[in-house]
């Protein structure tokens, strides 16, 4: 195994915050790493620091201590700006909310992501795609793709949420990214909206090797997914980690069992 | 740059109030400001125009007493050492007579000049040939362009001056106070010795039309060779200019009183008076507020789109927007709101330029010609170029906000609370902006001007103290007002006025940024108000003293024909006199009959009377009196026609003779000495006359102005008033001149409206979970809005309260420096008008601005608010 099949490694990640009552961990002493090409989950219940732990991982959120590797660059090592472009050269977001920008069009909330970058120059080359940006092409397949044609010109008070939520995991893929990090994009929509979203995330994970880091509670999300950690209280439980054909929803179920989640 | 222009835009042209209250906002910022500059402009130069200027430069044109010329140079020593004045020049006129080739040409007045004439005062242009040389030994003249065509006198040419031929004298003239009638020569035939002497001259160049030049017949020699020619008939006096340390007329005027007879030519230019000056500074202030207001609203607006795009801004940081274009986008808007502003400004300034010139509001006061003829580009570039700027200010600190902002906090909150931000700029721009204003207002706001006279200055000082006092003030106990704010609401109960209260204690910044904008604009309303009002007191005060109890009437030539028969018709006319006689030495001298003085503080003291009438004594108005320094029984220095400086005993001060409404610098001499001292006699001159006639009534005034009618007919009638009347119309007058303040402070109200309402709508938005929790507890949307109402309404007491605590201090101070620029006996007085209007305006403003906040909360979909929480 060489570095370069990891597009993500975290290390020893801590995360404490400060209230009145003093310091308390909100993540303590997690690694995990994700591989090129895989649709990874992190499961755990409402709580128990997910939300945290992906902004850590993705840049936005300083850790207390630890380390994280995204393509190859110490996050951390970054300055302010040089994370700010290297989320921007190699992530793809999901939200739990607010994915979308009111002001924009459905099309120009999915092209948002090119129009960052455009005219920029790029910290590192865009992920697992052509050599050549990602055009027009790229574009019309993913709103075929998502169901989202009738819907170009809309503003996003005008989507249903299972709609918004397409829409944003289309701006997620738009760009290539290296890695998409989706944090509960299932919560607020319906089951079968949400099945639905988990199925594109597989289809794009299986035909175009996108890499998929993905945050939930729910189960039936976790079914869909190459790998899963388990997070409790902050702390990874690697001992009840299911990787290939150990993910099933039956296998999930007995680790949160007895995880007593 | 797509992204950036999209954001932008898109952001636009979805808030349309939003981006139309900013634009607007900073448009009627500037063009109030620029509508004043370009009406103060073409103020001065309507006042000026058809009066060219013709004069030199000069402060001050000072008539020595000069019994021999010998003793020119003592003078000159003695005026220089002073130390009062600079630029002290001497020059002689008098009249000759041009001759060419033997032959008499055109008169011409000749002026002999020092060298500084055109040096320290502009005194004349030459356009063509050269000019003097002082150290020539051959005579050299610069002739007017006018002379120089009509004669046909060209440069190079050699021409004599010669004394006028002696003219058939005059029956009668005044000499040394007293008529002289003169026998009328038989002629006689011409000797040698009649023939008068002449002197050579070389034409040396020729003087532009323009001051002394503008004479149609004046020649310009140096100032020995206008002594030589002269001689005695020549006149000698001087032109200085005030010493930089001093500026003041009447100082001068009593250090030279010995000597010297000083007047200010320039004072009676339109609009450079000291107290035109002041109000003219006034309205320039008054305008420059409503630009600084204008950066407040656009301040608010885009704070207003921050709180509202929290979520848009984090989510694009971390999508990996970086903070450089984050910037460009807010400072996009802030340049399209600004030109945009700047461009509406300049047409809505038309607008109120056009209405100001139909009004006929100028900055001189209303119901004088206005013409605009010209914009002073430079000056209004510059406020177009201060208003970008401000604007471009307002948006700073929102844009830091948000490069500050935390991806994470945006996310997860999605709103920042600007109440309660300890970084919040609304008082820091609000400091930033009033010392930026300073630089900006005394650049713009004083052109080309030459001192500021020490009274101003000083109030000046005490005027930035007190303000900055009470800011410093405001921002050490931050706590100060949300204390006094809440403690205004006590009186009333239940869960609103508790609600309120909670907020105003939470919202120190935007309670901070609220009253600070209305204390300063009602602080401007209730000084301009007591302002008005001392001056119109002071008016009615005059008016008792020397206006009211009389009666006034002006007639046609021809109506003055039939005085006599009006003086017999009725008992009210029986005091019937003219007015006529006056002159202007260094004040107005007018001649009155010692009849005149039958009635007021005078009317028993016959002595005084006798003395009056016999004897060389003045009576002058308080104002005159105080200007020089004099009291009764002091002597006075006049410029006299016949007789050169004359001292006149101070008999009285008092106003109660001067009958002269409109000039408070006045000085009454008999008609005897009217006569005999400037050749004036009152009888059968005029067309102005005045008749004491105390307790007059309405009733009898007409019964009286139907005889008068009756006598000398109507169209000879062409003024009949009583004095009561003439004070109202002056009263009348002072509120039509304060118009132009009226009209900037409306605008001013009306900025700091739409400023509060936007603070008010980012306090509702950032309060959309808070009051949509409430709502969904049970608070009714009546409630919500009685909330909103009493926390506005109390900011408005505060800022009302707080504009009379600056108010008050401020006024006393005004007036007291306008009574020193003035001379006008100006006393504050606390008018129950200011002090209602400003209390009543600041919390109906408040009140106002709130209702659409309030609505707009009341209205709120609950659903929407709670959808994400
Ligand atoms: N900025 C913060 N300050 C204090 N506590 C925080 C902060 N952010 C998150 N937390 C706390 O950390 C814990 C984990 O939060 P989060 O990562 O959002 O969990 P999850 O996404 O798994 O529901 C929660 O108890 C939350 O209250
Ligand atoms: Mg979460």
């Amino acid at each position: 195994m060489d570095g370069n099949d990891q597009v993500l490694a975290a290390e020893d990640l801590y995360k404490f915050f400060g209230t009145a009552a003093g310091k308390f961990a909100v993540v303590r002493e997690v690694s995990f790493s994700v591989p090129r090409g895989k649709l990874v989950t992190i499961m755990g219940p409402s709580g128990s620091g997910k939300s945290t732990l992906l902004h850590m991982v993705s840049g936005l959120e300083p850790p207390s201590g630890g380390t994280v590797h995204l393509a190859g660059h110490d996050l951390y090592a970054l300055s302010e700006r040089g994370r700010t472009l290297l989320r921007r050269d190699t992530i793809g977001f999901v939200f739990q909310f607010y994915n979308l920008i009111p002001n924009l069009t459905v099309a120009e909330n999915i092209k948002l992501p090119l129009m960052i970058g455009a005219g920029e120059h790029a910290v590192v080359a865009a992920g697992g795609g052509e050599a050549d940006a990602p055009g027009e092409d790229h574009f019309r397949q993913l709103v075929a793709d998502f169901d989202l044609e009738a819907k170009l010109g809309s503003y996003p008070h005008q989507l249903s949420g299972g709609e918004m939520q397409r829409t944003s995991i289309a701006r997620a893929l738009i760009a290539r990214p290296t890695i998409v990090m989706a944090d509960e994009p299932t919560g607020n929509i319906s089951t079968s909206a949400g099945e639905e979203v988990m199925r594109l995330f597989r289809r794009s994970c299986d035909e175009l090797g996108q890499t998929i880091l993905l945050v939930t509670h729910n189960p039936r999300d976790a079914a869909f997914s190459d790998e899963v950690h388990f997070l409790k209280d902050g702390e990874l439980h690697e001992e009840h980690r299911l990787a290939g054909d150990a993910v099933t929803p039956d296998g999930i179920a007995h680790s949160l069992n007895t995880l007593g989640i | 740059m797509r992204l950036v222009l999209l954001m932008a835009w898109r952001q636009l042209v979805f808030r349309p109030g939003k981006t139309l209250a900013s634009v607007l906002g900073i448009a009627v910022g500037i063009a109030t400001v620029v509508s004043v500059l370009v009406v103060d402009h073409n103020t001065l130069l309507t006042q000026e125009q058809g009066r060219p200027r013709v004069d030199p430069d000069a402060d001050l044109l000072i008539q020595p007493d000069l019994s021999s010329a010998l003793e020119l140079d003592l003078v000159r020593d003695d005026l220089g050492s002073r130390g009062l004045l600079s630029g002290v020049t001497a020059f002689v006129t008098g009249n000759l007579t041009v001759r060419k080739d033997g032959k008499p040409v055109s008169g011409v007045e000749l002026m002999g000049l020092d060298p500084g004439a055109s040096t320290y005062h502009g005194a004349y242009v030459v356009s063509e040939g050269r000019d003097l040389d002082h150290a020539s030994p051959s005579p050299q003249l610069l002739l007017s362009a006018k002379l120089a065509e009509r004669s046909g006198l060209s440069v190079g040419d050699v021409l004599e001056l010669a004394e006028p031929p002696r003219n058939r004298a005059p029956r009668v003239h005044c000499v040394e106070g007293e008529l002289v009638a003169e026998p009328a020569r038989p002629p006689r035939a011409p000797r040698a010795a009649d023939a008068p002497r002449s002197w050579p001259f070389e034409v040396v160049g020729i003087l532009a039309p323009t001051r002394l030049g503008f004479a149609g017949s004046r020649a310009l020699t140096t100032f020995d060779r206008g002594i030589e020619a002269l001689g005695r008939r020549g006149t000698v006096r001087f032109w200085a200019d005030f010493d930089a340390s001093s500026t003041d007329l009447p100082g001068v005027q009593r250090a030279l009183d010995d000597r010297f007879v000083v007047t200010a030519p320039k004072r009676s230019l339109a609009g450079l008076a000291p107290e035109e000056k002041a109000f003219r500074s006034g309205v320039r202030f008054c305008g420059f507020l409503a630009l600084f207001l204008g950066l407040y609203i656009i301040f608010n607006t885009m704070s207003m789109s921050l709180v509202e795009r929290v979520r848009s801004i984090g989510l694009l940081r971390a999508l990996g927007l970086t903070r450089g274009r984050l910037g460009a986008i807010f400072v996009v808007e802030g340049l399209v709101l600004a030109l945009a502003g700047a461009a509406v400004s300049l047409g809505l300034a038309k607008l109120i330029i056009d209405f100001m010139v139909e009004q006929q509001i100028t900055t001189l006061g209303m119901g004088k010609p206005l013409e605009i003829t010209e914009w002073p580009v430079v000056p209004v570039i510059s406020v177009l170029a201060a208003g970008v700027v401000f604007c471009l200010a307002g948006v700073l600190y929102p844009f830091l906000r948000a490069s500050r902002l935390s991806v994470i906090d945006a996310l997860r909150r999605g709103v920042i609370e600007l109440s309660r931000d300890p970084f919040t700029g609304v008082r820091r721009s609000i400091l930033a902006g009033l010392l930026a204003l300073v630089p900006v207002a005394w650049i713009v706001g004083a052109p080309a001007d030459e001192y500021v006279p020490a009274p101003l200055y000083e109030a000046l000082l005490t005027a930035f103290g007190l303000v900055g006092g009470l800011f410093a003030l405001l921002l050490l106990a931050p706590g100060l007002l949300p204390a006094l704010a809440s403690f205004v609401t006590r009186p009333f109960r239940g869960a609103s006025a508790k609600l309120a209260r909670a907020t105003l204690g939470a919202a120190r910044h935007r309670v901070f940024g609220t009253v600070s904008g209305l204390l300063l604009v009602f602080t401007a309303v209730f000084l301009i108000v007591s302002v008005l009002e001392s001056l119109k007191a002071e008016t009615r005060h005059f008016g008792e003293r020397a206006l009211s109890d009389r009666l006034f009437i002006k007639v046609t030539a021809d109506g003055a024909t039939r005085m006599a028969a009006l003086r017999a018709a009725e008992p009210e006319f029986s005091t019937l006199l003219p007015l006529n006689a006056e002159v202007t030495s260094s004040f107005l001298v007018r001649g009155l009959e010692d009849r005149q003085l039958s009635v007021g503080s005078l009317a028993r003291k016959h002595r005084d009377r006798a003395a009056f009438r016999d004897e060389r004594t003045i009576i002058l108005s308080t104002r005159c009196a105080d200007d020089l320094g004099k009291q009764p029984g002091d002597m006075i220095r006049l410029a006299t026609a016949s007789s050169g400086l004359v001292d006149f005993e101070i008999l009285a001060v008092t106003d109660e003779y001067g009958f002269a409404p409109d000039d408070r610098v006045f000085g009454v001499v008999s008609a005897e000495n009217m006569l005999n001292y400037w050749c004036i006699e009152s009888a059968g001159l005029g067309d102005h006359y005045v008749a004491w006639s105390p307790g007059l009534n309405d009733e009898r005034a007409a019964e009286l102005r139907a005889a008068a009618v009756a006598l000398l007919g109507e169209d000879n009638v062409t003024d009949f008033r009583r004095g009561e009347e003439i004070t109202q119309d002056y009263v009348d007058d002072l509120d039509r001149n304060f118009a132009i303040f009226y009209a900037i402070l409306v605008l001013t109200i009306l900025l700091a409206a739409v400023g509060i309402l936007n603070a008010m709508v980012i306090a509702v938005m950032e309060r959309r979970r808070e009051i949509g929790l409430l709502r969904a507890v049970g608070l009714t949307g009546r409630q919500v809005a009685g909330m909103l109402l009493l926390e506005s309404g109390s900011l408005g007491v505060l800022g009302g309260l707080f504009g009379l605590v600056l108010g008050v201090p401020l006024a006393v101070v005004t007036a007291k420096a306008l009574t020193a620029v003035s001379h006008l006996d100006l006393a504050f007085e606390l008018s129950p008008r200011a002090l209602g209007g400003v209390l009543g305006g600041a919390v109906l403003v408040s009140v106002l601005a709130v209702l659409l906040p309030a609505l707009r909360a009341n209205h709120l979909r609950l659903s929407e608010v709670m959808r994400y929480e």
